[in-house]
């Protein structure tokens, strides 16, 4: 009996023992994220041993024990057979870490959606061919083969009676799809623009940044002159402001009230009376003036074609001296220098 | 109000491809990150990055060429680089007499850095001085942080979390005790952050978990910390935050290990009893047919 006894205190010591060796005990017990093999340990460390000789095996120790815990932690989950391999399935929450790209918002509709979702209109989906009666054949709606049967269907095209007979009408379907073809891309790129949320300048407004031309100027006093809550009424003008055309389509047009036939009729003719009766105004300044300019550019025509005849004879005076005022700026874009050319050679400084 | 930005159409599938994969996801890959060299470099640091860019296989990516770049000037060049590869993530090497062997680690959210830490490389210890043993490709580290400092001070937080995500894998549900191979440690220590790697061993002892052993591989290093850059408070709940995984579950479709799609088809039960077998004369059915033909005669 002893023999047995003492077998069976050797294995329940082993087994103790055993249990001892996975067995940790920590302070705090640190926090173990399983789904990221994580284990967080918050314990005070030995700052003075570890800045001693045995600095590493205290570092091994601690990391032993956390190590030791996560592996008990794993232990607890059920565990799963996938491929003829044993897997523990963890669970649980994962240590939440900022993400790479903000989440993706769904995408903002595009102003047709938009009226088509107001609306109510449902898209209804083309079919891939349809059957043409002039051609006896199935015609595809898009891509490849459409613009072959296209071609073959309008082989000959009508030129409407309002236009002129020698329009080429083929030229004129060619312009319609480009033009098509452009408004959509803009369409597209507006849509875009504004899921973007990218400012788009309003066309003839001028950037607001740029250096900006007279003319460009102009526009955008015109325009800051009309911007107020009484659209330009009671502004006063600028003591050198000469050009103060008012802007086009500011603000609501007027409501005309509705008239019978009669009142119509009156008023049309009304018009058209006015515009008959209308006389060329006589501007008498401008009148002097202009005859005054006109006396003035003979006269120094006529002084000029004395000198030719005086200067004669000194050498190459067949070429007339180019002015200041002959001499054209240079234009952009357009390939060819307009000024003095430069020859060829050394460039001398 | 600025230029309006050009709007490319992608022309070829491929680049299609490519582009979709760069947009925002729910579910996102896992970071990427690129290993930088600036003009100049010391052994220990570049051998560091080595190292661990080793250790990140195969989701990092090493450039070889001098980058004269000053991350805490200026930090457009690096954004720009990351945006390039896509990549959301950054080591940055440099030396120089002010600070020596100085390594740059940050992450980058929505295209702009959240954060960066400066650290210097002392004491430094290859992973081919071990010689050992080397863990396999793109196996998933165990992460072992110490120190109460890395909970209670706002910056060394920061520093634990972006530890976390340079080694951080996509979570798996499964585990197998196989894959759990070696352990980086991270201690922090007046100023400094002590970094160790060691295998684990474990031996089975009859219980319900293996015991563990460790034994040092590399590489190991003590990093003492620099300048840093902080994301604002906002700006990093706002990174954290989870979206709602929305949409349907796709039904009997899965991918093996090597990535080739496997479906479950499931199809009407099959009669038996008009299953063609072996054809023979004698047991072809007569004809109708022919019979009636035959009958009238």
């Amino acid at each position: 009996m002893d023999i047995v006894n003492e077998i069976l205190n050797k294995d329940e010591q082993s087994r103790k023992e055993a249990s001892q060796s996975i067995l940790v005990t920590k302070l705090i017990e640190p926090e173990v994220y399983p789904r990221d093999l994580l284990v967080i340990d918050t314990n005070e460390l030995n700052v003075p041993e570890l800045r001693g000789p045995n600095k590493e095996e205290l570092l091994k120790s601690n990391t032993r024990d956390c190590i030791q815990i996560l592996l008990n932690t794993l232990a607890d989950y059920p565990k799963e057979t996938k491929d003829g391999k044993v897997f523990i399935k963890v669970a649980g929450a994962a240590y939440n870490l900022p993400r790479e790209k903000p989440a993706p918002v769904p995408k903002p509709l595009t102003k047709w959606e938009r009226f088509a979702k107001e609306k109510g209109i449902q898209k209804k989906k083309k079919p891939r061919t349809t059957w043409d009666d002039t051609l006896q054949k199935w015609v595809p709606t898009y891509g490849y083969r459409k613009v072959q049967a296209e071609k073959q269907k309008d082989w000959l095209l009508e030129v409407p009676q309002n236009l002129d007979p020698n329009t080429d009408m083929f030229a004129e379907k060619v312009k319609t799809k480009k033009e098509n073809v452009a408004k959509n891309e803009y369409q597209r790129l507006r849509n875009i623009a504004a899921a973007r949320k990218i400012k788009v300048p309003q066309v003839g407004l001028p950037p607001m940044e740029a250096n900006l031309h007279v003319p460009q100027l102009q526009i955008a006093a015109d325009v800051a002159r009309v911007s107020t809550a009484s659209l330009g009424k009671f502004q006063p003008k600028l003591p050198e402001d000469k050009n103060t055309k008012p802007i086009k389509n500011v603000g609501n047009k007027k409501k005309r009230r509705l008239m019978n036939s009669n009142e119509e009729k009156e008023m049309n003719l009304n018009i058209a009376e006015k515009v008959l009766k209308k006389k060329p105004k006589l501007d008498l300044s401008k009148g002097v003036n202009k005859q005054i300019h006109e006396e003035q550019t003979q006269r120094s025509i006529d002084r000029a074609e004395k000198r030719k005849g005086k200067k004669k004879n000194f050498g190459d005076s067949d070429k007339p001296k180019k002015s200041k005022s002959q001499f054209k700026r240079p234009k952009a874009q357009k390939g060819q220098r307009v000024g003095k050319k430069s020859g060829g050679g050394r460039k001398r400084r | 109000m600025g230029v309006i930005q050009r709007v490319v159409k992608p022309t070829t599938h491929r680049t299609k491809r490519i582009l979709k994969n760069k947009q925002p996801k729910i579910i996102e890959n896992t970071k990427k990150t690129i290993f930088l060299r600036g003009w100049k470099t010391h052994e220990t640091v570049s051998n560091f990055c080595t190292d661990i860019c080793n250790l990140k296989k195969p989701h990092s990516i090493s450039l070889s060429k001098k980058h004269e770049i000053l991350p805490f000037e200026d930090l457009g060049p690096i954004e720009k680089l990351c945006n390039k590869y896509d990549v959301s993530m950054f080591v940055f090497s440099s030396h120089n007499k002010k600070r020596p062997d100085n390594l740059v680690i940050g992450r980058l959210f929505d295209h702009h850095v959240l954060d960066a830490f400066e650290f210097g490389v002392e004491s430094f210890k290859s992973m081919l001085e071990f010689k050992s043993w080397t863990p396999s490709v793109g196996i998933k580290p165990a992460l072992v942080f110490m120190g109460e400092d890395f909970d209670t001070v706002h910056s060394l937080n920061r520093m634990k979390s972006l530890f976390i995500d340079l080694f951080h894998q996509n979570e798996t549900e499964l585990v197998h005790l196989n894959n759990v191979e070696y352990v980086v440690t991270f201690a922090v220590v007046e100023n400094k952050v002590l970094i160790r790697t060691y295998r684990i061993v474990m031996k089975n002892v009859g219980e319900k978990s293996p015991r563990v052993e460790l034994e040092s591989i590399g590489p190991c290093a003590d990093l003492t910390i620099r300048r840093q850059i902080l994301a604002s408070d906002d700006l990093f709940k706002k990174a954290c935050s989870k979206p709602k995984i929305k949409g349907k579950k796709i039904k009997n479709v899965r991918r093996d290990a090597f990535g080739s799609k496997l479906g479950r088809v499931h199809m009407t039960p099959q009669d038996v009893n008009k299953l063609q077998t072996r054809k023979m004369k004698g047991l072809k059915k007569p004809k109708k047919d022919a019979k009636k033909k035959k009958n009238p005669e």
